[in-house]
């Protein structure tokens, strides 16, 4: 599906310090493609699901759409920080490419008197609310993640920490992934030989901390600047919370022992 | 364990998965359970000294491993140390040390909390055994310490009963 998605994962690993900023790898165009197109092919199908008898182009739509928008000179250097998140604009220029299209078959059709979409109504009915949009924000948020912890994952491998992957895969991912049990400290002590309980927990603060600053340096590869990124996580916060049914959590800690 | 790569079962789940990992970049996410406070405590007691003494940055174990006081002890665990009928003044002073030392660095809650725990039970095993406070703590701050970790349900009840001990002791000086 999507051969070069490997390769583009393999950019440099980033050591210690969130990066500034990875701006200018957004004009590596190839990658933005090869990164994102899958969400993209996930959003455009939303789209065109109101126009049913244009969902068998939808595959040349998105073709056209990437040679001639994010292949074509210029397009990315729209993608101004200033001008808002990334993901945004992808999304509203693909929606107007794609409005743009279907006018202009149905234009044609019309000359031709066999209109199937009122074109007066197509502007609105594309434009509407939009729901389409969260299958675009899941498909990029799937992606981005996955990214984050091949990286992760390959960072472990690099610096020889492989205990800190296995540990924060059998203790995070796989409970949040596969609604598997998490298995208890005990067990988890005794797989990994964990000698002591600053030994188990700096494991597995550090595979966290690990997490954070990969999902840190994946987005900085599209939006610039730690506010921007830590904007753009919150905002895919809100997406989920948006999915999610409302869930309140707390943690207790008595603290009385002041005088330590 | 199964091979499954995780990295891709992030493409099979929905959103309430996807947050949960999303809410590991958050730095005030618990790392362990509150059930889970009895395995961590009880794992430190089972600790080897010597792994968890050796990251304190004021202790010279090579000293202390030829003080005869010590030797015997080092390679046993903080539960030998603390329920020892004549126990390493010194090695418990250095045990202390760790124990603030973690309380003061640890990010996470629960590992302050056992590391707390560790550090009044030194002190109380200090003025059982040997009729000694091993740190300059007040009467006062003891006592809300050995109060605090007398209620928590995770501390065995040996080590239970050496602070309530020490905590009587308290009450009988004043």
């Amino acid at each position: 599906m999507n051969p070069e998605r490997q390769a583009s994962s393999a950019s440099p690993e980033l050591s210690g310090e969130f990066p500034v900023t990875a701006w200018l790898e957004v004009t590596d165009r190839k990658k933005v493609v090869n990164q994102y197109w899958v969400a993209l092919k996930a959003y455009l199908g939303g789209l065109l699901s109101r126009f049913p008898e244009y969902r068998i182009e939808a595959d040349d739509f998105l073709q056209d759409f990437i040679k001639d928008k994010i292949l074509h000179p210029g397009w990315l250097e729209k993608a101004d920080p200033n001008k808002g998140r990334f993901r945004d604009l992808l999304k509203s220029s693909l929606r107007n490419f794609v409005t743009g299209e279907i006018r202009k078959r149905e234009a044609a059709k019309r000359g031709g008197n066999n209109s199937l979409v009122p074109l007066d109504e197509l502007e609105q009915e594309i434009a509407g609310p939009e729901p389409v949009s969260d299958s675009f924000d899941m498909a990029w948020l799937q992606m981005l993640l996955s990214e984050t912890l091949e990286k992760m994952k390959q960072g472990c491998a690099i610096s020889e920490n492989n205990h800190i992957w296995k540990i924060f895969e059998v203790r995070v991912l796989r409970p949040a992934l596969e609604g598997v049990e998490a298995p208890p400290y005990e067990e988890l002590v005794a797989q990994f030989n964990l000698r002591s309980p600053a030994q188990a927990t700096n494991a597995l603060a550090t595979g966290k901390r690990m997490f954070a600053r990969h999902l840190r340096a994946v987005i900085a590869q599209y939006e610039t600047g730690d506010k921007a990124v830590r904007a753009e996580i919150e905002s895919l916060r809100l997406f989920l919370g948006k999915l999610l049914p409302a869930t309140g959590t707390n943690s207790e800690f008595d603290k009385s022992s002041k005088g330590l | 364990m199964n091979d499954r790569d995780t990295t891709q079962t992030i493409f099979m789940s929905g959103p309430a998965g996807l947050a949960r990992i999303l809410d590991q970049n958050q730095k005030d996410t618990a790392l362990w359970g509150p059930d889970e406070m009895r395995a961590m405590w009880r794992h430190q007691l089972r600790a080897p000294l010597d792994a968890d003494l050796s990251t304190v940055q004021s202790a010279n174990l090579a000293v202390l491993r030829l003080a005869p006081e010590t030797s015997g002890f080092l390679d046993k665990s903080f539960e030998n140390l603390l329920h020892n009928a004549k126990p390493s003044l010194s090695l418990l002073k250095v045990s202390k040390q760790f124990a603030k030392q973690t309380y003061r660095d640890a990010e996470d809650p629960q590992l302050k909390e056992i590391a707390a725990a560790l550090y009044y039970a030194c002190y109380a095993v200090g003025m059982v055994a040997h009729g000694q406070r091993i740190g300059g703590m007040s009467s006062r701050e003891l006592a809300g310490g050995f109060d605090w970790a007398v209620g928590r349900i995770w501390i065995d009840e040996p080590t239970k009963r050496l602070i309530a001990q020490a905590r009587e002791l308290l009450k009988q000086s004043s």
